[in-house]
């Protein structure tokens, strides 16, 4: 397998997003009503509701995935990524209160920039921990309890909500899904996403050096302090971004690394451009499945990749204890 | 704690016996018998209603549940309001319930209003209860339904509209929603789409609908959803069809209220 197949497959499925839904449509039609400037109800489903979802699974998938490598690569550390190490719920509490206390109408920046806030305080305090904690799984099950301790404080705030349903409404909000949202959102992340990325991807090198060790990466002239931060503000911006506008999404960020680590072989930096299509190509692969299980209510697309994601988890915890 | 515990014996001693005497202390652990206790009972008699009753984006009566003290449906609030009648609904506070059950305390369940005719019903069922008279208060309502639905049903007849609710819900068969889209002439494009009560129907099906109606609540009741309340997502503003506004809260409990909303149907669509 090469990188351009995966941006292949991933173009593809984008495709298939646009003939999957429950309503029988010509998207060819539509389309051509779109070029030519006329308003039809299949023009409004392809542009107005099937785009916008296509467009936030490429985004999304792309932004965790990477941000699950680059977390990988930067702590050394298979079991790193962006939901397990808390910072996708410390995103997901600072969003879910700029929502419900009205602060979120105040500007269009509001909520992301609160997501990416959260993103980078939880990271700031992982990054402090991981040199007083004796080893990596220490970090691991810090990650966990930064995780416990967002989404209980989470409840605790929704608890003096102005909206009575508020808890129903976020529990099933950071399960995680990019269905029912517009262009206006896809514009609104759309900067931070893509600003993250490409901060991610110029670390590269860096996290390549780092296999050598921080005295190796030091010694060969790279200023670890900067790229340290360039990562965080990285991550920040990309995961922010992604739970801004579609929750949480669990275990994106570890599969994909891991499921593409033997095609991109053993170099990080490869595995960080390997890791941004491939995110995309599951989340459109989950969301394409959400869309069929419907049933009442659409499945959110985070309990599909939570499906595929916790038995691997497990399975990588066992391969560690048996060396 | 020894009040509390004398008074469970109270309770416990003075439990089921000669028929039911006409309760003099109320309580409520839910918005719709909150609401019709506030409009059959004088508010001396009421001891504990529910928080939402308070709430004006669920109660129609929240300006007179603020002299009550509100209860979080917890037991041992209830029993310590004494009241000698509780009222819930079907569906709430099921473990609250089965403990003051247990303590002996007097406990009626009020269904769930599917029809028009059911919420008159209802007024009246908790009107025997409580040893009040409902009689021209439902005649008043139910007079001022029909010559809503007699000025409407010419305008309405035939045409399609939908009731859409918080996070994308709609109302299908069976709810008071389509008896009253129905019974001014209107076809409920919910009921159509194969929904039966109230669930949320796919964006795509609703924008396909096509429905001359939308009904939904005014846009500042939509800014306490979450993100992406669907009214405002651009596939549904962008359709021509009207956008008609009439409250959640005239729906979701039955009382004379509904009357509020017929007449603002009639305000919104038919021209003088």
């Amino acid at each position: 397998m090469r990188l351009w197949h995966l941006y292949l497959l991933a173009g593809l499925l984008a495709l298939a997003e646009l003939w999957s839904g429950p309503v029988a449509i010509d998207v060819g039609a539509a389309l051509r009503a779109t070029w030519e400037g006329r308003d039809s109800v299949d023009r409004i489903i392809v542009v107005d509701i099937r785009l916008p979802r296509l467009l936030l699974a490429l985004l999304v998938g792309g932004a965790l995935a990477l941000s699950g490598a680059a977390l990988q690569g930067l702590l050394r550390n298979p079991l790193a990524s962006p939901d397990i190490l808390g910072v996708s719920a410390s995103a997901g509490l600072l969003a879910v209160l700029t929502l419900y206390f009205g602060l979120a109408l105040a500007a269009w920046f509001v909520l992301p920039a609160a997501a990416l806030a959260g993103a980078a305080l939880a990271m700031l305090l992982l990054l402090r921990l991981t040199h007083r904690l004796p080893d990596t799984l220490a970090l691991i099950l810090s990650g966990i309890a930064l995780t416990a301790g967002a989404s209980a404080l989470t409840t605790l705030a929704l608890n003096y909500a102005p909206n009575p349903y508020a808890l129903q409404e976020v529990y099933f909000w950071m399960l995680g899904s990019v269905a029912n949202r517009s262009l206006a959102d896809v514009a609104l992340v759309l900067p931070f996403i893509v600003g993250g990325c490409l901060l991610l991807l110029r670390c590269g090198p860096c996290l390549d050096a780092l296999t050598l060790g921080e005295e190796g990466a030091a010694a060969l002239g790279f200023p670890l302090a900067q790229y340290r931060w360039q990562l965080i503000v990285g991550v920040a911006c990309a995961v922010g971004g992604a739970v801004a506008v579609s929750g949480s999404i669990g275990f994106v960020g570890l599969l994909v690394p891991h499921l593409l680590r033997r095609a991109a072989g053993a170099v990080p930096s490869r595995l960080l451009h390997w890791s941004l299509p491939g995110g995309a190509v599951l989340v459109l692969l989950a969301d394409l499945g959400v869309q069929q299980l419907a049933g009442a209510r659409e499945l959110p697309l985070g309990v599909l990749t939570a499906l595929l994601g916790a038995p691997f988890f497990v399975g990588l915890l066992l391969r560690r204890e048996s060396p | 704690m020894f009040r509390a515990l004398a008074l469970v014996a109270l309770l416990l001693c003075s439990a089921p016996g000669s028929g039911q005497p006409v309760p003099t202390r109320l309580a409520s652990l839910n918005v719709c018998t909150d609401q019709l206790l506030l409009l059959l009972v004088e508010p001396s008699r009421i001891v504990s209603l529910s928080a939402l009753a308070g709430d004006p984006a669920y109660s129609n009566l929240a300006a007179r549940a603020a002299a009550v003290p509100a209860n979080r449906g917890q037991a041992d609030e209830l029993l310590s309001a004494g009241a000698d009648l509780v009222l819930t609904s079907q569906f709430s506070g099921t473990f609250t319930v089965q403990v003051l059950q247990r303590l002996g305390q007097r406990v009626e369940r009020l269904g769930f209003a599917t029809r028009i005719d059911e919420v008159w019903q209802q007024i009246r069922q908790v009107a025997a209860w409580t040893g009040s008279d409902a009689g021209l208060l439902i005649d008043t309502a139910a007079a001022r339904v029909a010559d809503a639905q007699r000025r409407l049903r010419p305008q309405l007849a035939g045409k399609t509209a939908l009731f859409l609710s918080s996070n994308g819900v709609v109302f299908g068969a069976g709810t008071l929603q389509d008896d009253f889209l129905q019974s001014v002439g209107l076809r409920n494009l919910a009921a159509e789409s194969g929904v039966s009560g109230a669930a949320p129907l796919a964006l795509e099906i609703l924008v396909a609908a096509q429905p001359d109606y939308l009904i939904a609540e005014p846009r500042g009741a939509l800014d306490r959803q979450l993100a992406h309340p669907l009214l405002l997502h651009p596939a549904l503003r962008r359709r021509a069809q009207h956008t008609l506004v009439l409250r959640d809260r005239w729906f979701d409990c039955a009382g004379p209220w509904l009357a509020d909303a017929f007449e603002s149907l009639a305000a919104q669509v038919v021209s003088p």
